[in-house]
């Protein structure tokens, strides 16, 4: 995927909305900005299929060798995959973090939040943060 | 540490940038976010001292004769998304400091290029033996190395790391300059170099460079209402659990 085809959440992480099986998917990532920032990735914490997930809220945690942070969902619903092979190739949020490295798979309930952003208006955001 | 946490959750509503010195009722273990409480073990010289868990991540810091510092930027704040230049502005008013008193340090990625180290050499033999043999995942934070580190001889003396919430920033820090019989394998800035800084030294000569880096004065304060029922919050949800603080 290409950043163009997915929406961002002001804490940096994406998602990508696609139709399955009737249901919508958003596929959640990282932003590549994010990955930058962190700098060298040491350990992610992520839950298990199953999990509920609130936007806005915490749903996971990285750690780099100068700073942690916390992951946000972008939208609700219940995580329907997660991608247990990331945090023992954290290497992979550098090389693809569009695709990839995406982490987690979202059944989304209700409608999408509006003030996610497209990528124009998030790089904007992060061009005026520096 | 529950505290750092508390005004990292309510900076956004205070608006408050908050800067803190502290030192330690006796002489304790903080471990990195995600260290296994059991690794603990892998240290038998500190297992007499209590144990917290820090919100930030790293190695173990055992906190005796050092100086903790925490600073906690809003996200209005411009310096919380600058946080590269943020962790290495903080360690380089350490290096002034040290500097101003004939002392020379350096960011560890500088100490491979830093010509005034090998002045201190001849110095250091005087004082100290050789550094700590470096291990990038050992239990101890100053065993380790990462390239914003302050480095004295090849001694680590100044160890921090970052917390982002949402977009506010915490970044605590430690500044070793002593010895302590719970961490004996790990030389301080006095040890190395023969000065006598304490703590009280350190955080009276920091606080005027880092407000004028930050472009703040800061007002001593005492926390606010707000900080003050977060901090009970986070106490009995993290700092005195013991789930929390024992997890693997």
């Amino acid at each position: 995927m290409t950043p163009e085809e997915l929406i961002f959440a002001e804490t940096h992480e994406w998602a990508h909305i696609a139709e399955q099986d009737g249901e919508k998917i958003a596929t959640i990532g990282i932003s590549a900005n994010a990955v930058e920032a962190l700098t060298d990735l040491v350990y992610m914490d992520l839950p298990a299929a199953g999990t509920a997930v609130t936007a806005g809220d915490s749903f996971g945690e990285v750690e780099s060798v100068k700073a942690t942070s916390e992951l946000y969902s972008p939208m609700n619903g219940e995580i329907v995959e997660v991608n247990t092979s990331l945090p023992d190739n954290l290497e992979i949020l550098n090389s693809d973090p569009y695709g990839e490295g995406w982490i987690i798979k979202v059944k989304v309930s209700g409608d999408t939040p509006e003030n996610l952003m497209d990528y124009a208006a998030y790089q904007k955001q992060c061009d005026e943060a520096h | 540490m529950a505290v750092d946490q508390a005004i990292l959750e309510t900076a956004d509503k205070t608006g408050l940038v908050t800067l803190r010195f502290y030192q330690w009722s006796e002489p304790a273990l903080s471990l990195g976010y995600f260290q296994n409480h059991v690794d603990r073990n892998q240290h038998p010289s500190s297992l007499t001292c209590p144990m917290v868990r820090r919100r930030t991540g790293g190695g173990a810091i055992v906190h005796d004769r050092e100086l903790t510092y925490s600073l906690c930027v809003p996200s209005n704040n411009r310096w919380s998304s600058q946080n590269e230049e943020l962790y290495d502005a903080i360690h380089k008013i350490i290096i002034g400091l040290l500097k101003e008193d004939g002392h020379s340090t350096c960011l560890h990625r500088d100490s491979k290029t830093n010509p005034n180290v090998e002045e201190d050499a001849e110095m250091l033999q005087k004082k100290e033996t050789s550094p700590s043999p470096v291990d990038p995942k050992a239990f101890l934070c100053f065993m380790r190395r990462s390239s914003g580190d302050v480095v004295f001889n090849g001694h680590k003396i100044v160890g921090s790391a970052q917390r982002r919430l949402k977009n506010s920033l915490l970044q605590h820090g430690s500044v070793l300059y002593g010895k302590s019989s719970f961490a004996p394998e790990l030389s301080g800035i006095n040890d190395i170099c023969g000065s006598e800084y304490t703590f009280v030294e350190l955080a009276s000569r920091l606080l005027p460079p880092i407000e004028d880096y930050l472009g703040t004065k800061m007002d001593r304060q005492n926390l606010t209402e707000l900080e003050n029922l977060a901090v009970k919050r986070v106490q009995n949800s993290h700092f005195r659990n013991p789930k929390w603080l024992n997890r693997s």
